[in-house]
C-alpha cells in the first residue's frame, strides 16, 4: 500500500512536472502588471469598467518627449527615435509626427455639421456681442494676412466661426501641432511628442524587460541625435522597473536566506543528505502550484509567485521534524519516525490549509490565487514529506550531533515555564498590557502604492511628462450617467460649464468629455438657432458683410446652404470616426442603468482641489466624481476587517481542531502564538508602524506556523522532546531568514509582512517551549 | 520613400548654394520696420480686398501687424501665439490652443524676418533664383501635406531686403504684399521694436494655460 500511494503521488507530480515544464520553456507567463491585480471596486462596477478601459489604454500607451531648443532638432531626434524602434517586435505603432490630415480630417468631419457647432466663448459673443461688433471682427479677418484656417471657398465659412470653432474642439489642452509634430512647448525647449502603442498591455516579465531595453535604446538614439532631454512615460516602465525590483530583491534576499538556512543545516547534521531531504517537498510543493496556478489562470501575478513560494517554504517543517529525530544517537527506522511524526504533521497541515482557505476566499484576484497556490502547494509538499520520506530516508546515516545535542538538553532545561516561573508570568502580562495599548494606536492605510514604490526618479520622470502634456490625473475621473445618449450629453454639458469656470479660474488645466466632440441635440439647435439669427439668416451679419465687400451674391447662397443643413451629429457617427481614437475611452456607452460616459480632468492640485472637484460632480444630478484609487484603498480596508475577523474565525477553527486532539491542554498550544501574534501587532502599534492588510496577512501565516511549533513539542513521541525542538527550531530559524529578511525589502507590502512575520514568528518560537508541561521535561 | 528623399536632397544641394547667395546677399537686422500695401484675392469674390499700414518686427520676440487702412486693427504674433487687437482690446485669434493659428502665424514671421534657415526646416524649396543685379526670388512649398491644404506656396522677393511676398492658399485665395520705406534696426538693437509689441509678450506669457 505504501508502495502503491508513494507510486501514484511520483506520477502525479510527474504530470504537473511536465505541464510546467512545458510552459516554462517558453518562458512562465508572469503577470507584473498593478492594475489588474488589484481587487475589482465592489461597489462600483461601472466605475470599474471605466477604470479597466482606461488602463487598458494606457497599459499599452508610452509617450516620449523628446527636447531640443528648436523644432527641427526635437523633429529630427524624434524620427530618430521612432526609426530605432521601427521593426522591432511589440510595438504596434510609432507616431514621431502626425501622418493622418488631422485638419483637413476634423474639417471634413464637422463639416456637415458647420452651422450648429460653436465654442463656449463664440456662443457667449453671438449672444451678447452687438451686430456691428460682430461685422467689423468678421471684416477684419477676411482682410488678415493670416488668420483662421478655410479649407474650401469663402462661402462655406465666411466668418471664421467654423475653423474656430475645430481649432479649439475637445478642450484646450497643452498639445499643439506644428507643422507635422506633436508638440508641447515649456519654456525655452520644445518637445516633439513621440506616442508608442505596444502590441499589448501586461506583457510578461521577460518581454517587458525586452521592450524596456528596446526603448531605452531608441531614447539613446533620439538623445545622440541631438535631443537635449528625452523624458518617458508609460506602465511598462513601470511594470518593468517593478518586475526588476521584486528579482533583484527574491535574489539578494531569497540567496542571503538560503545561504542562512544551509550553514544552519550543515551545522546541525554535518551531511547534506538531511537538508535535501528536507528541501525536497518545498521544491515538489512549489511545482505543484505553480501548475495548478497556471492550469486554473493559465497565468501567474508576480506577487504570488514572491509570497506564494514563500509560503510552501512553511513545508520544510515537515522534513526538518522528520530528519531530526536521526539527531539523537540509537536506531533509525524511518517508517517509525513517520509514525511518530504524522500527527503533529497533521495537525499542522490542516491548520495550514484552514489558514490559506481563508486567504482564498477573499474576493481579490491576487489573494485567492495566492490561498489556493498555497493551499495546494502544502497539501503536495505534505504528501511527499509522508510518502517519499520514508522510503527515502530508509539507512539514513546517525548524525547524532553532541554539541548540539547538549544545547537542546540545556535549553529545554532552562528555559523559563509559566507554571514555576513568576517572573516569566509578570513579564508576559507587563507585555501583554503594553501591546494592548499599543494595539489600540494601530493606524490602517491600504493605500494601492503598497503594492509598489517606484523609484524616486522614475516617478518623476513621469510626472513630468504628465505635467507638461497635461495629462489626466490618474484613477480620478467624474462618472456621468443619464437615462439616453442625449441625458448623458446634456449633463455632461452641464458639468461642462462648472468646470469651464474651473479653468478660467485656474483650478485646473483641462477635461475631457464626450460632448466636447459631439454636443447633445438640444446644444446643437440652439447653436444653430443662434448662428442663425445672427450670422447667417436674414437678421445675420453675413450677409451685410457680403453686401459691404460688394458680393451680394455670395450672401444668398450662404443663406440657403445655412437653412438646408440639419442633421444632429450623434457619438455613434464620431465613435466610428478615426479622430474619436484617442478618446474613446470616455465613452462607456449603454449599460442596464442608460449611458454613461467619463469626464477627466488634469491639472488639479492638491487634495483641496480635488475635494472641491467632488463638490462640483455633487452638486449635478448624474454625476460622481469617482476616485478609484481612494475608494480602492477604503474598501481595502474593509477587507482588512474581513480579513481580521476570518483570521479570527481561523482561529477559532485551529482551537477547535487543537481541542479535539488535545483537550484540556490545548490552550498550551494555542497561547504561546497567540500571544506573540497580539504582541507583534502591539509592537507595531507602538512603532507607528502602518498596519494594513499585509501586516494582517503576516500575522495570519505567524498563526499558522507559530501552531505548528506548539504542536510539535506537544506531540513528542517516545523519544525526549529534544528532537521535536529541534525541528521546531530549524523551521524557526529558516522561517525567520527567508520571511524576517522581508522586512529589508522596498516594497512597503513585503517590508510590512515582514516585519509582522519576524515579530510574531520570533515570539511564537520563544513561547512555545514555556507552556510546555513541566512533565514534559 | 527613400528615393523621395534622396530626389529632395539632390533638390535642396542645387538651391542650396542659390540660397546661400541670397541670404549673404541680404543686410542683417534686428527690428525692421515697413509700410505695407497687401492685397488679398479671396477665390469667389469679383474684387480683391486692399488694406494698408505698417508692420513692426523684432527678431525672435514677434511682429506687429497693424493695418491701418480701410480700417484699424491690429494683430500680433508671438512664439507664444497670435491675438487680434481690436478697439484696444487683445484676443487670442482662436479660443484654446489655436494650434492652427499659431503655425500660420510663426510663418508669417518667420518670412517678413528672412528667416530662411527655420523655413527650411518646414518648406521644401521648389526655386530659387538670384540675379546679377542682386534681386532675388524664393518659392517654397510646405513639406507637410496637411500644411500645404492651408498654405499651398510662398514666393518671396527682394534685393537687399525683402519687397514682396505671395502667399498662395490651398483653398484658393491669394495675398500680395508689398513692403516699402523699409527701416532696418531704427532703434538701439534689443528695444522693442513697438511698445504693442512688448505689450504682447507680457500678455502672451500670462495668458498661456
Amino acid at each position: 500500500v505504501k508502495r502503491a500511494l508513494a507510486g501514484a503521488w511520483t506520477l502525479a507530480v510527474l504530470v504537473c512536472a511536465v505541464y510546467v515544464g512545458r510552459h516554462a520553456l517558453h518562458g512562465l507567463p508572469v503577470e507584473s502588471g498593478l492594475l489588474e491585480a488589484l481587487p475589482e471596486s465592489a461597489s462600483h462596477p461601472l466605475a470599474n469598467r471605466a477604470v479597466q478601459r482606461m488602463a487598458d489604454e494606457a497599459g499599452k500607451q508610452v509617450v516620449f518627449l523628446v527636447g531640443a531648443p528648436n523644432l527641427d532638432v526635437a523633429g529630427a531626434a524624434a524620427d530618430a527615435l521612432a526609426d530605432r524602434l521601427r521593426g522591432r517586435p511589440g510595438f504596434e505603432t510609432i507616431v514621431p509626427r502626425v501622418e493622418a490630415d488631422g485638419l483637413s480630417e476634423l474639417w471634413r468631419f464637422y463639416f456637415p455639421y458647420r452651422f450648429q457647432l460653436l465654442t463656449e466663448a463664440q456662443r457667449a459673443k453671438l449672444r451678447s456681442a452687438a451686430d456691428p461688433a460682430l461685422l467689423d471682427e468678421a471684416v477684419e479677418r477676411l482682410y488678415h494676412p493670416v488668420g483662421l484656417p478655410r479649407l474650401g471657398g469663402v462661402e462655406v465659412d465666411p466668418a471664421g466661426y467654423f475653423g474656430e470653432a475645430l481649432l479649439s474642439l475637445g478642450g484646450q489642452g497643452r498639445l499643439a501641432v506644428e507643422g507635422s509634430r506633436l508638440v508641447v512647448r515649456d519654456g525655452d525647449t520644445t518637445d516633439v511628442v513621440v506616442w508608442v502603442k505596444l502590441e499589448k498591455s501586461g506583457a510578461s516579465m521577460g518581454e517587458e524587460t525586452t521592450l524596456v531595453r528596446a526603448l531605452d535604446d531608441a531614447a539613446a538614439a533620439a538623445r545622440a541625435a541631438g535631443a537635449t532631454e528625452v523624458l518617458r512615460a508609460g506602465f511598462v516602465f513601470h511594470s518593468a522597473a517593478a518586475a526588476a525590483q521584486a528579482q533583484r530583491e527574491m535574489s539578494t534576499i531569497g540567496v542571503g536566506s538560503l545561504l542562512g538556512i544551509i550553514a544552519l543545516m550543515l551545522w546541525v547534521f554535518r551531511s547534506p543528505r538531511p537538508l535535501l531531504l528536507a528541501v525536497l517537498p518545498i521544491g515538489v510543493g512549489s511545482v505543484v502550484a505553480v501548475g495548478t496556478a497556471l492550469f486554473l489562470y493559465g497565468r501567474l501575478y508576480l506577487l504570488t509567485l514572491v509570497f506564494g513560494t514563500s509560503i510552501i517554504g512553511v513545508a520544510v517543517d515537515y522534513g526538518f521534524l522528520f530528519v531530526s529525530g536521526r539527531v539523537t544517537p540509537g536506531p533509525w527506522d524511518a517508517w517509525a519516525r513517520r509514525r511518530e511524526i504524522l500527527p503533529s504533521v497533521a495537525v499542522a497541515v490542516a491548520t495550514s490549509l484552514l489558514a490559506y482557505a481563508v486567504l482564498a476566499s477573499l474576493p481579490f484576484p491576487v489573494l485567492r490565487e495566492m490561498g489556493l497556490f498555497a493551499m495546494f502547494g502544502l497539501a503536495a509538499a505534505w504528501l511527499t514529506a509522508v510518502l517519499w520520506l520514508p522510503f527515502l530516508a530508509h539507512g539514513l546515516k546517525d548524525v547524532s550531533n553532541r554539541g548540539v545535542e547538549r544545547l537542546l538538553s540545556l535549553a529545554l532545561a532552562g528555559w523559563p515555564r509559566i507554571g514555576d516561573s513568576r517572573k516569566l508570568r509578570v513579564a508576559l502580562v507587563l507585555a501583554s498590557v503594553a501591546a494592548a495599548w499599543g494595539v489600540t494606536r494601530l493606524r490602517t492605510d491600504n493605500d494601492v502604492r503598497l503594492f509598489y514604490a517606484p523609484a524616486k526618479p522614475l516617478m518623476k520622470e513621469t510626472e513630468e511628462v504628465e505635467r507638461r502634456m497635461g495629462a489626466p490625473a490618474t484613477g480620478m475621473f467624474f462618472l456621468v450617467r443619464g437615462k439616453d445618449e442625449e441625458e448623458l450629453l446634456e449633463r455632461e454639458e452641464a458639468l461642462s460649464s462648472r468646470l469651464q469656470a474651473e479653468f478660467a479660474r485656474g483650478s485646473l488645466a483641462d477635461f475631457a468629455a464626450v460632448s466636447r466632440f459631439v454636443p447633445s441635440a438640444r446644444t446643437q439647435a440652439a447653436d444653430r438657432e443662434l448662428q442663425w439669427r445672427r450670422l447667417y439668416g436674414p437678421t445675420g451679419i453675413v450677409g451685410r458683410l457680403f453686401e459691404q465687400l460688394g458680393e451680394p451674391a455670395l450672401a444668398k447662397a450662404v443663406a440657403s446652404t445655412a437653412q438646408a443643413h440639419f442633421t444632429t451629429l450623434r457619438p455613434a457617427d464620431w465613435l466610428r470616426s478615426p479622430l474619436s481614437t484617442p478618446f474613446r475611452s470616455l465613452w462607456l456607452g449603454q449599460s442596464p442603468e442608460g449611458y454613461a460616459g467619463v469626464v477627466t480632468v488634469s491639472g488639479v492640485s492638491g487634495s483641496t482641489g480635488l475635494a472641491h472637484l467632488a463638490e462640483v460632480g455633487a452638486a449635478l444630478p448624474g454625476v460622481e466624481w469617482v476616485d478609484h484609487l481612494g475608494t480602492l484603498a477604503g474598501e481595502l480596508d474593509g477587507f482588512q476587517w474581513r480579513l481580521g475577523w476570518l483570521m479570527l474565525a481561523g482561529y477559532l477553527g485551529v482551537a477547535v481542531l487543537v481541542a479535539a486532539r488535545y483537550g484540556r491542554q490545548g490552550w498550551r498550544v494555542l497561547l504561546p502564538v497567540g500571544l506573540a501574534c497580539f504582541l507583534a501587532a502591539g509592537v507595531l502599534g507602538l512603532c507607528r508602524v502602518n498596519f494594513n492588510l499585509f501586516c494582517l496577512f503576516g500575522l495570519l501565516l505567524s498563526l499558522d506556523m507559530g501552531v505548528d511549533y506548539a504542536v510539535y513539542l506537544q506531540e513528542k513521541g517516545p523519544k525526549d522532546a529534544r528532537a521535536s525542538l529541534l525541528g521546531a527550531s530549524l523551521s524557526a530559524v529558516a522561517t525567520l531568514l527567508s520571511f524576517g529578511l522581508l522586512a529589508l525589502s522596498h516594497t512597503p507590502a513585503l517590508r510590512n509582512f515582514g516585519l509582522t512575520v519576524l515579530l510574531a514568528i520570533g515570539g511564537s518560537w520563544l513561547f512555545s517551549p514555556c507552556f510546555l508541561r513541566k512533565e514534559s521535561l | 520613400m527613400r528615393l523621395l528623399a534622396l530626389s529632395l536632397m539632390v533638390l535642396g544641394a542645387v538651391d542650396e548654394t542659390s540660397l546661400s547667395a541670397i541670404e549673404r546677399g541680404l543686410t542683417p537686422f534686428t527690428t525692421l520696420h515697413a509700410h505695407f500695401l497687401q492685397k488679398k484675392s479671396i477665390s469667389g469674390f469679383s474684387k480683391p480686398l486692399l488694406s494698408e499700414g505698417e508692420i513692426d518686427l523684432t527678431k525672435g520676440q514677434g511682429i506687429y501687424w497693424h493695418t491701418e487702412k480701410p480700417f484699424d486693427s491690429g494683430l500680433r504674433i508671438t512664439p507664444q501665439g497670435v491675438e487680434e487687437l481690436h478697439g484696444g482690446q487683445a484676443r487670442p485669434l482662436a479660443s484654446g490652443q489655436g494650434a492652427g493659428a499659431r503655425e500660420v502665424g510663426t510663418l508669417l514671421f518667420s518670412l517678413v524676418a528672412m528667416d530662411l534657415e527655420g523655413l527650411k526646416g518646414r518648406f521644401e524649396l521648389v526655386g530659387a533664383s538670384r540675379q546679377p543685379t542682386g534681386s532675388f526670388q524664393v518659392a517654397l512649398r510646405p513639406r507637410d501635406a496637411s500644411v500645404r491644404k492651408v498654405v499651398d506656396e510662398v514666393v518671396l522677393q527682394g534685393k537687399s531686403t525683402l519687397e514682396r511676398v505671395t502667399l498662395r492658399e490651398g483653398n484658393g485665395d491669394q495675398t500680395d504684399i508689398l513692403f516699402t520705406q523699409m527701416q532696418l534696426d531704427r532703434q538701439a538693437p534689443g528695444a522693442p521694436a513697438s511698445p504693442a509689441l512688448e505689450n504682447g509678450r507680457g500678455d502672451a506669457g500670462k495668458a498661456g494655460p
